[in-house]
């Protein structure tokens, strides 16, 4: 037939195409934190790996992870004494599951690395754990909050993090929901995602184990702008606490449109919504007095000691910008790993070994992290915080 | 409470929720209908679906909010009231209408006039509707971040009415008139000026219409720029309602307005109306019943429906011939 | 703004002189050895070639590289071929993959067995989509796929069963086969995906040498017309819509088997978007057109991601929009929306076209095409670019037609049983009456003439007879057995075949081509058959082939078997149109102005010809407005006037019948 006049022409170009392309590319894009560190003397190069969420709707989350991480990396390789210079490697998964699968095979792949700060999300942390495990690399999330983690792979080595999973967060807030909120009618909304029903999931049991119960459970989708019918349903029940779970950007509109349905209910909401956005997204007005809880702490401007230097360094890495939700975590995350490094774990195995064995009880500025034999960690602490003249302020914990 | 059948339904919700579900579904419906009006208009005489309409309503309420910014408002300036709110909501919107307008004249030049110098197949044409979709959605978000920008709130939004748990507010008044006011013109202007009846005879028989002494090429962009205008106008009204603007903002919007215009009868103007408010409120019933995650998947199916058992929709065709 | 003519010119300069042009007619010129033993090379190439890469582009190379060169295969089996817009066609490769996941985790089955029911879960779904929405013409089927494809995501985002948004995980890598291992290694998944893709090239090449791929190109270029010819127009489009979502099921499972963990995250409106774009970028329709698309697509991002320079080029784009992109990727969509617009504006018919797709999206010669409202050039036929050549008839004479034998009954003018009658035929349309009443009996071997004023109902009757339209009373009936309410091809196979008033054949494919597609309306070969080559098949199409050219011979444009219809003279086109019609062993040809717009010369070949075809054996039904043409051949004649009929009888009666003088003259009867 005539068509086939272009087949071997077609198929001529695209082979060359594809042996030019591949041929044609170079290294990974590299984050070379050691700015000043020209080492004249013997430091030895060492590369660690951020992971998770660089652009995309959920890139400040990754941002400030890998901008925590970073400040821990820059103070340690601007130290005369370190005896290592290390390099961080990023890779960018958009926060999403599918993405995350392509990308793992590139840092699997690489050698060098020998370490994964992240990932970011459950989602992604999910669908790369068992080749973690099958390649020995070892990896500590600053943020994954899903309960299974752990048992994904049964017996996981690698899996590790320095925050509390959600069945924890969810006790928390149940918990927090019945005793300082003194709640007597509840509702639940949630965005429908994974992380979200968890979260409610969790929180809802823990609720009804202090005897309480949830009046209305409603789900709403995240996409759309309109939530009038979540928030006519959630009316309905008239009730005086609400508690959502999901994100910052639907949190905020959600508050605005409870608030100018004239819902005067409490709001509370998880460590997805605890980002400025979500006072951007509710509006100053809309926002105050709204309660966002997390396993994360936070540093701000006000903040003193450890975290109040944490602070002022990340601000002097970062270019001006201030950390936000989990930064601190990353900056422990990174410091554990740089612990061992510094002790002369410099392959994968050793550094492996490092934070499941011989790490003990590590003092960070977020908490203190001591991991269990499944990589969550031993004392879970939950933060609560408060909307505040248009800024979020600590409460208690 | 944890564990969900696949479809709870909730009858009670219904009853218990009736009000409120339907006075909101109106008024979002209002909105899909300024936005159907446009599709439908173009359907009507080019046979194309624009679907790069959505993004013309994003232009909008991007151009309301920075004509705010524009005034000196800040996002956390109070409430405006009596002449003050008056020249805010009419400059806003003016200017929502005029970049929206604006902004479908330019695509149409560019983009979809050399389709039509060649006869190009729809296929043609609908593969540029996305592309440029797609272009103008990630143009604004490399440019405004992929964070939503937060309206000032310029108008009060006190509870007038309380009926039954539906609350009556200003701004939804505000928006229900303004999209049947906007209709009304509409259908006279296409009904009885001169440009209208071009409009309707371009889009009954087009060759005709061209040897009776029509300017194609003028009705074509007239008709753009009327289906901008009004995407601008309810770009502005959604601005000031749902007070964000994002990137994406038009996507499932568009997608809903267009199934309004295929509900009411694609290429009639009464229709776009009827079939927005009708999908509004539809909608807005459904999640009652379903459960708000379903809410999409009710109006896609909404959608799927009728085109395969009324293609002609409610109230048929009017604009141009039948056409399945 | 005009027409752009300086773009006009470059581009067929660079066709002309294009090196893939070359290469092309290079090809060409091999003979089939040649041809086979260059794409065993090519193959093994492909095969051998991520050997030479390190972990992260093997990786690379099998996603999303092959899969979506896989999956762009596969939609264009449905876009490319059949010309469907599906913007859905995401749900199947979901469909696929969740058949596997959940089937997998949730029982015994293993990965291979699980593979035969992913495919046809997925074509299942191509079904149930098609089937109620494939009435829909172009724009709304699109929307309606759109629809379809966010309903199967959503639903799977809420499906407790399916995993809601959380997915499922665990899912089982399949088993070891002949020594290849799956597990993390891309490659083996790669050789998978590869093998998947010659199996799919392979299926497309034979449908295309089939009644089945004729059809689809048919459907395309001119749907009504094909119907009208006894293509089977609504299966045909199902069966697109199935293989087209097998290819995608079965890149589902493939997927599955290798990340084992899926959600609908993995499956969002944006990727069906993306394999169109691969689709429309690279060529629809052209095979290597397409892989090269999908294969730019899924590898240019992936190339930014790393490459040095991508910095530069960030901030060029940076600051040409006023972006703060941190990342080179950010850009990824908004370039894809950009060169989609760019590429349907000045080369729509992609990188590596077929050549008959090229001149399809160019221009469109239906009403369909958007320039309804076209203002510079006139309606009807638009000027090919190769060549115009029958604006005033052609250069090259037509082939004269030289007479057949009459057997004896036609000499004798005895004719058989009435072949086709219409008893009572009414025909409204909205408040108008097109036909009234019409009653007409049509003898086996005569040659029946109908004429009538303008706007008498002529064709509209033609179009009763083939179905087209239903008529609102009375009965059609063919050998006694009625055909009123069959579709058209049906009412096609069954026997009755036309031409029409301006002359439908399909613009782009070859004379030839256009005939063995009248030829298909007799053939019966199904799409496994075809597959599998069925001796049924090739006897088919040796039939075809042979027919095809025999009939082409008949009316005289053998010389032109291989030119493509719009390249046609005028008057051959003509003949060509009866040639088809007659291709598909009608027995009752139904004529639709068969002489206008010919010369007194053409117009008495055309007279011999028609004598020629009833010499044959069929009978003809002849709608004319050339009265001495008319009276000249018809053996009687049906006068049609304001949809009723006015008389009917031998062309002496009819000639001096004081109504019909009227009704064309209008001029009362009783004057002289």
């Amino acid at each position: 037939m005539k068509r086939s006049r272009f087949r071997l022409a077609g198929l001529l170009a695209v082979l060359l195409l594809v042996a030019l392309g591949f041929a044609g590319c170079g290294d990974d894009e590299e984050t070379p934190t050691n700015a000043g560190g020209d080492d004249g003397g013997a430091k030895k190069a060492v590369t660690l790996a951020y992971v998770g969420p660089l652009t995309g709707e959920a890139a400040n989350l990754g941002i400030n992870i890998r901008n925590g991480a970073k400040t821990a990396i820059e103070e340690y390789n601007k130290k005369a004494d370190g005896k290592y210079t290390i390099t961080l490697k990023e890779f960018d998964t958009e926060g999403d599951p599918a993405k995350a699968t392509t990308v793992k095979d590139q840092y699997i792949a690489d050698t060098s690395i020998i370490g994964i700060i992240g990932p970011a999300f459950s989602g992604e942390t999910k669908a790369v754990i068992p080749e973690l495990q099958a390649a020995g690399l070892v990896m500590i999330s600053a943020s994954a909050t899903n309960k299974d983690l752990p048992t994904i792979v049964a017996g996981s080595t690698v899996f590790h993090r320095v925050i509390a999973d959600d069945t924890f967060q969810g006790k928390g807030i149940g918990e927090y929901i019945v005793d300082k909120l003194s709640a007597k009618s509840l509702v639940v909304i949630d965005d429908n995602s994974e992380y979200g029903k968890g979260l409610a999931d969790d929180t809802i049991k823990a609720v009804q184990a202090k005897g309480g119960k949830a009046a209305k459970r409603v789900s709403l989708d995240p996409k759309a702008a309109d939530f009038s019918a979540a928030v006519n349903d959630a009316k309905s029940a008239t009730p005086d606490v609400i508690f959502y779970s999901g994100y910052y950007q639907e949190a905020g509109r959600l508050k605005k449109q409870l608030t100018d349905a004239g819902v005067t209910a409490k709001f509370i909401s998880g460590d997805g919504s605890l980002d400025p956005g979500f006072i951007e997204a509710a509006g100053a007005a809309a926002a105050e007095g709204a309660l966002l809880s997390c396993p994360c702490n936070l540093a701000t401007e006000t903040s003193t000691g450890k975290l109040g230097d944490f602070y002022k360094s990340y601000i002097a890495v970062n270019g001006g910008k201030g950390p936000g939700t989990y930064s601190p975590e990353a900056y422990d995350v990174a410091n554990i790993f740089i612990k061992g490094i510094e002790a002369g774990n410099t392959d994968r195995a050793g550094l492996l070994n490092f934070v499941e064995k011989d790490l003990g009880t590590y003092e960070g500025i977020s908490k203190t992290v001591e991991f269990e034999d499944n990589g969550n960690i031993k004392t879970p602490q939950l933060f609560v915080f408060v909307v505040k003249g248009g800024k979020i302020t600590a409460t208690e914990s | 409470m944890s564990e969900e059948v696949l479809f709870p339904l909730c009858l009670d919700c219904f009853t218990d929720q009736f009000w409120p579900q339907t006075i909101d579904g109106l008024t979002v419906g209002a909105v899909y209908a300024l936005i159907a009006l446009g599709y439908t208009l173009v359907y009507g005489v080019l046979r194309l679906i624009n679907f790069a309409h959505s993004e013309i309503f994003m232009i909008g309420v991007f151009a309301s909010l920075f004509s705010m910014h524009a005034m000196g408002i800040d996002r956390n300036d109070p409430a405006k009231a009596g002449l003050a709110l008056v020249v805010v909501l009419v400059v806003s919107t003016a200017a929502a209408m005029l970049a929206s307008g604006l902004s479908a004249v330019v695509m149409e030049r560019i983009a979809y006039r050399p389709l039509r110098r060649r006869n190009a197949p729809r296929l043609s044409a609908l593969i540029t509707a996305i592309g440029i979709s797609l272009f103008l959605q990630e143009l604004f978000a490399l440019r405004y971040g992929r964070n939503l920008l937060g309206f000032p709130r310029v108008m009060d939004k006190p509870t007038l009415v309380d009926f039954n748990g539906a609350i009556i507010r200003p701004d939804k008044i505000l928006i229900f008139v303004s999209a049947i006011a906007l209709m009304i013109a509409l259908d006279r202007f296409v009904a009885k000026s001169k440009m209208g009846r071009g409009i309707r005879a371009t889009a009954q028989d087009a060759e005709t219409a061209a040897l009776m002494g029509v300017n194609i090429d003028r009705v074509v962009v007239l008709t753009f720029l009327l289906g901008g205008l009004l995407a601008g106008a309810a770009g502005a009204l959604y601005g000031l309602f749902f007070e964000f603007a994002k990137y994406n903002i038009g996507f499932l919007p568009g997608i809903k307005a267009f199934t309004a215009a295929v509900l009411g009868g694609i290429g009639n103007i009464k229709g776009a109306l009827l079939g927005g408010l009708t999908l509004g409120v539809l909608e807005n019933w459904g999640s009652a019943v379903l459960g708000g995650r379903w809410k999409d998947v009710f109006a896609f199916a909404v959608l799927v429906v009728v085109l395969m058992f009324r293609p002609t929709g409610i109230l048929g065709e009017a604009l141009g011939k039948a056409r399945a | 703004m005009s027409g752009m003519p300086w773009a006009r010119s470059v581009r067929s300069t660079l066709r002309r002189y294009s090196p893939v042009e070359f290469v092309g007619r290079l090809w060409e010129r091999q003979n089939n050895i040649t041809k086979l033993f260059v794409c065993i090379l090519l193959f093994a190439f492909a095969a051998w070639f991520p050997l030479t890469l390190e972990l992260k582009w093997q990786g690379v190379l099998f996603f999303p590289v092959a899969v979506y060169i896989l999956l762009a295969l596969g939609l264009n089996i449905v876009v490319g071929q059949a010309g469907l817009l599906d913007l859905g066609y995401v749900a199947f490769y979901a469909v696929g993959a969740y058949t596997a996941a959940k089937l997998t985790t949730t029982s015994e089955w293993s990965m291979w067995q699980v593979l035969p029911i992913s495919i046809a879960m997925a074509m299942l779904a191509g079904v149930l989509l098609g089937g109620p929405t494939l009435r829909l013409r172009g724009d709304y089927l699109a929307i309606v796929t759109l629809g379809f494809g966010e309903i199967v995501r959503i639903v799977a985002q809420n499906t407790g069963a399916l995993g809601e948004s959380r997915g499922i995980t665990g899912i089982p890598h399949p088993s070891n086969v002949g020594g290849l291992e799956f597990l993390f290694d891309p490659v083996p998944y790669y050789h998978l995906t590869l093998a998947a893709i010659v199996v799919t090239i392979l299926m497309k090449v034979r449908l295309n040498r089939s009644r089945i791929g004729r059809g689809w190109i048919a459907i395309r270029e001119d749907e009504d017309a094909a119907e009208v010819m006894g293509v089977p127009t609504f299966k045909l489009k199902l069966w697109a819509f199935a293989v087209g979502a097998a290819v995608g099921g079965l890149a589902g499972w493939i997927y599955a088997g290798k990340t084992s963990f899926i959600s609908p995250d993995n499956f969002p409106f944006f990727l069906s978007v993306l394999i169109l774009a691969a689709v429309v970028l690279g060529g629809m329709g052209s095979i290597p057109g397409v892989i090269a698309g999908a294969f730019l697509i899924a590898f240019i991002p992936e190339w930014l991601r790393g490459i040095p320079a991508g910095k530069d080029v960030l901030d060029v784009l940076n600051k040409a929009i006023g972006g703060h992109a941190s990342d080179i990727n950010e850009y990824r969509q908004f370039l894809f929306g950009l060169a989609l617009v760019l590429v349907m504006i000045f080369r729509p018919q992609g990188l590596l076209p077929s050549r008959r797709r090229a001149a399809e999206l160019h221009e469109a010669t239906s009403p369909e095409g958007m320039g309804a409202v076209v203002v510079e050039q006139t309606s009807g036929e638009p000027e090919a670019e190769l060549g115009v050549d029958q604006l005033l008839g052609g250069e090259e004479a037509s082939v004269p037609i030289e007479a057949i034998e009459e057997p004896a009954e036609v000499k004798a003018a005895e004719f058989g049983e009435t072949v086709l009658e219409l008893q009572n035929v009414k025909m409204v349309f909205g408040g108008v009456t097109a036909l009234n009443d019409v009653s007409l009996a049509v003898r086996q071997g005569q040659i029946f003439g109908i004429i009538g004023p303008n706007g008498a109902g002529k064709t509209t009757l033609f179009n009763c007879v083939t179905g087209v339209f239903r008529a609102t009373d009375g009965d059609i009936l063919l050998d006694g057995k009625s055909i009123i309410g069959k579709r058209p091809h049906l009412i096609c196979r069954a026997g009755v075949a036309r031409t029409f008033q301006n002359i439908r054949l399909f613009p782009d494919m070859t004379a030839l081509e256009n005939v063995l597609v009248g030829t298909d309306a007799d053939h019966h070969a199904s799409v496994p058959g075809v597959l599998a080559g069925t001796p049924r098949y090739y006897r088919e199409e040796r039939h075809g082939r042979t027919e095809a050219e025999r009939l082409l011979e008949f009316v005289g444009v053998h010389h032109r078997a291989d030119d493509a219809a719009r390249n046609l003279p005028y008057g051959d086109q003509r003949r060509l149109e009866i040639a088809r019609a007659m291709a598909t062993r009608a027995r009752v040809l139904l004529l639709d102005e068969p002489a206008a717009g010919m010369n007194p010369s053409e117009k008495q070949d055309l007279v011999q010809l028609i004598r020629n075809i009833r010499a044959v054996g069929l009978t003809v039904v002849l709608i004319e407005h050339d009265m001495s043409l008319v009276m000249q051949v018809c053996d009687e004649i049906a006068v049609l006037d304001f949809g009723e009929k006015i008389a009917q009888g031998v062309p002496a009666d009819i000639q001096s019948d004081e109504r019909v003088i009227q009704a064309y003259l209008g001029v009362p009867a009783d004057a002289s």
